[in-house]
């Protein structure tokens, strides 16, 4: 009985402490939480739920309501836009969507993940909204295809992304070096970097495996070549062409022998985003190999030298290859199957897509690394505060893919399984566990068995 | 000579548990260090002690986390859970271990295999029921699923310790004319405290911590719990490690108090319920 006293005495005291403690606290206020209740009352209104990735600052959420959701509103009376940032989206929506639920408008990674929806009827076809809307014209052409499965349009592009050359131009120019444009120029541009003592890449893995698969989509695109890739893509040609093996082996020359990321292997292994960053920002590095969302942290970390950083095309690694951009769409917007309002979601969507101006406002807020919706955009389209570097990327880029010199990334492109084999396995590979022959032997294999079971993504035609 | 002996042949023991409990001790020793840095210092400096203690950290991942949402959310679904898990497994343990019925073996299997049932077989369906339901966004919601995937274990860990309480209490109570009820809250549950204050630490502990359920079944932020806190310092491509850390601290004290303070009915609560490994 003592025991039982005391234990509970206890208990009830550790309560009450913790219960003093949470009542003191000031209560957390919630943005767009009143709105959402105050939409719930007010039964005339058509909701729209969309849930979007929660790992974006607080600040950045805040200004997106304010100045999307909030205008949407406002321009549209009789709709109601709830915009939810949600951690672990991904996980949450295949579950909510698979019961039957979820929000109306549907955001997943990429047409990979758009896929399987589809193929579940989790998503509804877009062809009359479409038609209605005026989507095809807007949108670019290769983006409006990455979302038609089997002929009917089930998802939007919401972020298009590309890798490209990120440098640091005061090291450019006190070492005279100028962006390389081909193999040679970025061997000696490497060289040059090394034997000042400086990085030649700076860039790592670490906190996101995946970072492999950036190195390994350029690598395939500008040493074998956008055509050589679109061919296996569609199965034309097989990944263990000779001109594959090139690239995998020319890789794997550069991260282990030459040191060109991050001065070796293991450094590359150690590296994660605030040491690239700061390693090129502080300019113990030349160059950064990473896709149009590093834009966000260049100007994060060269917030005290503005004008530190520029970027370029790629290199071409390949004898006779262009350089060009890669393809890449970050996420796709859907509407969900069970959608109340798919005629107020449609709507949601349009208000994204039909206004340039609108579109650079949105993507300005998020430094351009998120919401970077792909249509065609102009100069006069960018407000005035937006990074001249930026709007150069972004008037570029459908000049460039206009003229066809552009290749294809793995996430957005190749399907699931083959895709985590290539940015996991290719670690073997450098190591020396795995030759390159057995490594593109199972890729393709898991090529044939996607194509067996029709889960490789659209490819758009060149 | 003896007691010499005697400790001197201890030494190793000593030293074996010495080296356990610096091993167990130094990884919370390093968080609550690196609580009190900044994430270029824990990345510079991981084992070190902080140039300059920024007890800032903790004010800063308070208020960023919504600790005092998400703590006061927490408090709710463990004490409703461990209410729920202790009545429910209580009296169900007291009749598997005390009542002879028809299918009180498939009821133990069916328990049994309830505990073992991984949670993504079940999370699809479940969240289909409780959608029809209207207990998505519903801390009453998510104590039901709590206590349903707790409740099997309970069942289990009571039922073992009220099999080892001798009949002869029992007996005698009835003899004095006690009924079933009051076997159970007369006798048997002052004689089983320690296992009912085990099952109190476990549940709580898994409620504390758990994270799958609760932000699958919670979406709106002011209904969030505790554990999903520190997704509040990660952006996409960076995480405040000092934040993080200092977060992590304020949510592993409570538990880290509850269980020091209860830590030798919680001991023998294993050892008699035969959880022990």
């Amino acid at each position: 009985m003592g025991i039982w006293r005391d234990g509970l005495a206890r208990v009830c005291s550790l309560m009450v402490v913790l219960s003093l403690a949470v009542g003191c606290a000031a209560p957390a206020v919630q943005p767009g939480q009143p709105a959402a209740e105050e939409a719930a009352g007010d039964g005339e209104k058509t909701k729209v739920v969309w849930w979007t990735e929660g790992d974006i600052e607080p600040a950045l959420q805040e200004a997106f309501v304010e100045q999307f959701v909030g205008t949407f509103n406002a321009a549209n009376p009789d709709i109601e836009l709830e915009v939810v940032f949600q951690q672990n989206l991904n996980d949450l929506l295949r579950t909510a969507i698979q019961a039957g639920e979820g929000p109306d408008i549907v955001q997943t990674p990429g047409p990979g993940f758009l896929l399987e929806y589809q193929q579940a009827g989790l998503v509804l076809p877009l062809n009359e909204f479409s038609t209605q809307y005026g989507w095809k014209e807007e949108i670019l052409p290769w983006a409006y295809a990455s979302g038609t499965l089997g002929g009917d349009l089930y998802g939007l592009p919401l972020t298009f992304e590309s890798m490209v050359m990120l440098y640091n131009t005061q090291v450019f120019a006190e070492l005279g070096l100028t962006p390389p444009t081909n193999r040679a120029e970025f061997d000696a541009v490497a060289q040059a970097l090394k034997d000042a003592g400086l990085l030649a890449i700076s860039y790592g893995n670490v906190g996101w495996q995946p970072t492999n698969e950036h190195l390994l989509g350029i690598y395939l695109n500008a040493y074998a070549g956008s055509d050589a890739v679109y061919e296996a893509l569609t199965g034309q040609r097989s990944w263990e062409d000779e001109v594959f093996a090139g690239a995998i082996e020319m890789l794997r020359e550069d991260m282990t022998t030459q040191g060109y990321f991050a001065g070796s292997l293991e450094d590359y292994y150690s590296f994660d985003w605030q040491t690239f960053f700061s390693t090129l920002a502080s300019g113990k590095a030349g160059m950064m190999t990473i896709g149009t969302w590093g834009f966000r942290g260049a100007t994060e970390y060269f917030a005290d030298n503005p004008e530190g950083w520029d970027w370029a095309l790629l290199p071409a690694l390949g004898e006779g290859v262009e350089q060009g951009f890669d393809l890449a769409v970050g996420s796709t917007v859907s509407i969900n199957a069970a959608s109340k309002n798919p005629e107020a979601a449609a709507k949601v969507l349009d208000f994204i897509y039909n206004d340039p101006q609108r579109a650079a406002s949105i993507a300005q807020i998020f430094s351009f690394g998120e919401f970077v919706v792909p249509i065609q955009f102009s100069a006069d389209d960018f407000p005035s505060e937006a990074d001249p570097r930026v709007v150069r990327f972004l008037t570029e880029f459908s000049q460039v893919t206009g003229e066809g010199r552009y290749g294809y990334t793995t996430w957005t492109f190749w399907p699931a399984e083959a895709e985590t084999q290539l940015w996991k396995d290719v670690e073997l590979v450098w190591s020396g566990e795995l030759t390159t022959a057995e490594y593109l032997a199972s890729h393709q294999a898991l090529w044939e068995k996607a194509r067996a079971d029709g889960a490789v993504p659209p490819i758009p035609e060149r | 000579m003896f007691r010499r002996r005697r400790t001197a042949s201890l030494i190793p023991n000593y030293i074996l548990l010495g080296g356990l409990a610096i091993f167990s001790v130094i990884p919370i020793v390093l968080l609550v260090l690196n609580s009190l840095k900044t994430t270029v210092e824990i990345q510079e400096n991981p084992f070190g002690l902080p140039t300059a203690a920024r007890l800032s950290n903790y004010v800063d991942a308070w208020v960023q986390g919504q600790f005092s949402t998400t703590l006061s959310n927490t408090l709710f679904l463990t004490s409703g859970t461990i209410f729920l898990v202790v009545v429910v497994g209580g009296l169900a343990a007291f009749a598997l271990a005390r009542f002879r019925f028809s299918g009180a073996s498939a009821l133990s299997f069916y328990l049994l295999v309830g505990t073992s049932v991984p949670a993504l077989l079940f999370i699809v369906p479940l969240y289909f029921m409780w959608a029809q339901l209207d207990l998505i966004n519903s801390l009453p919601g998510l104590i039901i699923v709590y206590a349903a995937l707790y409740s099997p274990f309970a069942t289990y860990l009571l039922r073992s310790f009220l099999v080892s309480i001798p009949m002869d209490f029992e007996e005698a109570a009835r003899i004095d004319g006690a009924n079933d009820l009051q076997v159970l809250t007369r006798v048997i549950l002052p004689l089983a405290w320690p296992g009912f204050l085990t099952v109190v630490l476990v549940v709580g502990l898994g409620v504390w911590n758990e994270f799958l359920f609760a932000n699958t079944f919670l979406q709106d932020p002011a209904l969030k719990p505790i554990s999903t806190s520190l997704l509040a310092f990660q952006t996409r491509y960076q995480r405040d490690w000092g934040l993080t850390s200092a977060a992590s601290v304020m949510m592993i004290l409570p538990v880290l108090l509850l269980f020091l303070s209860l830590q030798r009915q919680f001991i023998e609560g294993l050892a008699r319920g035969g959880l022990k490994g």
